[in-house]
């Protein structure tokens, strides 16, 4: 049965192979040998074009980490064949600006969170004609994990950024009841509208404890943002989310920020002194140099203060639109109808 | 003088004034209505995803408000090719000054048509506690985008003349070309440098990318 069902299928694939041959072999389809000859040799090189694009792909993909530079304190490695003077130029001043940043806001502290830190420029997706990702690795490589990917060529403003994210995270590194308490939510990158989304959360979360932080009671916030009292997060009227969460992470770095404003150059080395508590409040308060209740009441006010500056168009704003109406309308005076 | 041409321009756009006006007044409890409506049952995040909408709405009206407002009184001087400003004994900018003033001066019917028609809004809303209503900045911001837009017109239009629309159109696909191409070639710092300047502050349109809201924390 399946000897004669064999045969009937090489029959009938024997048929197939004929009349295509046959069809192929028709007149209309016939084809002078130069013709032939010019569809062979676009085919070749094509050919040898994709066997280029494949020599490029490959000999890029192994990339050896053979150069490196230092700013600041700071040392990038990457691969000399990968990196162009432009992008060298950007990582410097990446790093300047940040080290500048920083200085600004603690001082001679600022070095301890930057000096010292190593890190290092993968490459992924170098093709011919496609922009490469960069990635930045803190520290040594480790496989395929990247902090963060920024596109060639580099801008400072990526390098800078990627700086100060290293940076936040020295400083929580420092006491890591903190750093649990930002549970990564911290950066010293300045955040857009930061304080107005944390007052936003806490004023319209489900939880009353947390509406009653953004009012302004500040043992309503220090319920709130402690992490071992989720049982008093709720009052038995509120409806609990399904993730049980009561604020969003950003809310609890929003008070280390503050924390480290008011704390200015002291509040590295007060962070890092060795702790009398393990409440994150009181370690905060204490590298801000003021009382707990001091730093939360700040915090708050801070938060409603943002808020309601986030809702109405400033004296800068209102003042930078009146000047281009004043251009716009020079520049329509610059024609007379004839 | 210019009292009198504060006039003509009153006669001319007083109906598109007062239309845009009364789209100003309506729109804010137009989109309560659409967010739900009852009061008693929107809660604070409902509230405010409902009434995301209206600072969109509101800045295109002002867009497209303003620039009617500065188009057509152009239009109307062409008809006339200019005789009657030309013939006035005083300066063509000054007269261009005093076009634009009275154009301005019109803009605040549909300000503080929104801003009656916001208060209006906010009196039918329960505020739910530590949400605030702000009436009063929503109108100066839509006051500003709308001089922005009225002044980018008007210079536009007599700067362009009976062209305008093509030198708009121009403008437009040369901007989104640049922009693209920056893209593709892998300069999006530049792109973003150009899109940075036009549209956040202090750069000509930044009063557009600002947040609209009525009603926030």
């Amino acid at each position: 049965m399946s000897k004669s069902l064999d045969l009937r299928h090489i029959a009938l694939l024997l048929t197939v192979v004929c009349v295509c041959a046959a069809a192929r072999s028709t007149p209309a389809d016939a084809q002078t040998a130069a013709q032939v000859q010019a569809r062979i040799d676009t085919m070749r090189d094509s050919l040898r074009l994709t066997q280029r694009e494949l020599d490029v792909a490959r000999s890029r993909r192994i990339l050896v980490v053979n150069d490196s530079l230092v700013s600041e304190g700071v040392t990038v490695r990457f691969p000399a064949s990968a990196v162009a003077e432009r992008d060298r130029v950007a990582i410097r001043e990446g790093i300047s600006s940040a080290r500048e940043a920083l200085d600004a806001r603690f001082g001679a502290g600022a070095a301890r969170l930057v000096e010292g830190s190593e890190w290092l420029l993968g490459f992924q997706g170098l093709q011919e004609g496609r922009t490469a990702k960069v990635g930045f690795v803190e520290g040594r490589v480790l496989a395929g994990r990247y902090d963060r990917f920024a596109r060639t060529p580099l801008s400072a403003s990526e390098v800078e950024d990627y700086v100060l994210e290293l940076a936040g995270r020295q400083l929580l590194q420092r006491d890591l009841v903190v750093k649990a308490f930002a549970n990564g939510a911290f950066s010293l990158v300045p955040q857009d509208r930061a304080f107005y989304v944390a007052q936003r959360q806490l004023a319209i979360s489900p939880s009353s404890v947390a509406r009653r932080c953004a009012a302004g009671a500040a043992s309503a916030c220090r319920t709130i943002l402690d992490q071992n009292a989720q049982a008093q997060w709720f009052a038995p009227t509120d409806t609990i989310p399904r993730n049980g969460r009561a604020i969003a992470r950003g809310v609890n770095a929003s008070l280390v920020t503050v924390a480290m404003e008011i704390g200015g150059e002291g509040a590295i080395d007060r962070l890092a002194e060795p702790d009398s508590s393990a409440d994150a409040i009181v370690i905060l308060a204490h590298a801000a140099g003021v009382t707990p209740d001091s730093l939360l009441h700040a915090w708050t006010a801070r938060l409603q203060e943002e808020s309601t500056q986030s809702a109405h168009p400033s004296m800068p704003f209102a003042l930078s639109a009146v000047f281009w109406c004043g251009i716009f309308l020079l520049a329509a005076t610059r024609r007379r109808p004839q | 003088m210019f009292a009198m041409i504060l006039r003509t321009h009153w006669a001319w756009t007083r109906l598109l004034v007062t239309g845009i006006a009364l789209l100003a007044f309506l729109m804010p409890a137009f989109v309560w209505r659409l967010a739900g409506g009852d009061a008693s049952s929107l809660g604070a995040i409902q509230l405010l995803n409902g009434l995301s909408g209206l600072g969109p709405m509101l800045a295109f009206l002002a867009l497209f408000g303003s620039f009617i407002l500065a188009v057509y009184p152009w239009t109307l001087d062409a008809e006339t090719k200019h005789v009657y400003p030309l013939a006035l004994p005083i300066s063509w900018t000054r007269y261009v000054g005093m076009r634009y003033a009275a154009g301005a001066l019109t803009l605040l019917v549909p300000t503080l048509a929104l801003y009656v028609g916001c208060r209006f809004a906010v009196s039918l809303i329960v505020l739910p506690p530590l949400l605030q209503a702000y009436p009063g900045a929503l109108a100066v911001r839509f006051l500003l985008a709308a001089l922005v837009a009225y002044s980018a017109s008007f210079a536009l239009q007599y700067l362009a003349g009976r062209r305008a629309a093509i030198v708009a159109l121009v403008i437009m696909l040369s901007l989104a070309f640049v922009l693209i191409t920056l893209e593709l070639s892998g300069a999006h710092d530049t792109s973003k440098a150009i899109g940075s300047f036009l549209f956040e502050w202090p750069g000509p349109f930044g009063v557009f990318s600002q947040s609209w809201v009525l009603i926030d924390v």
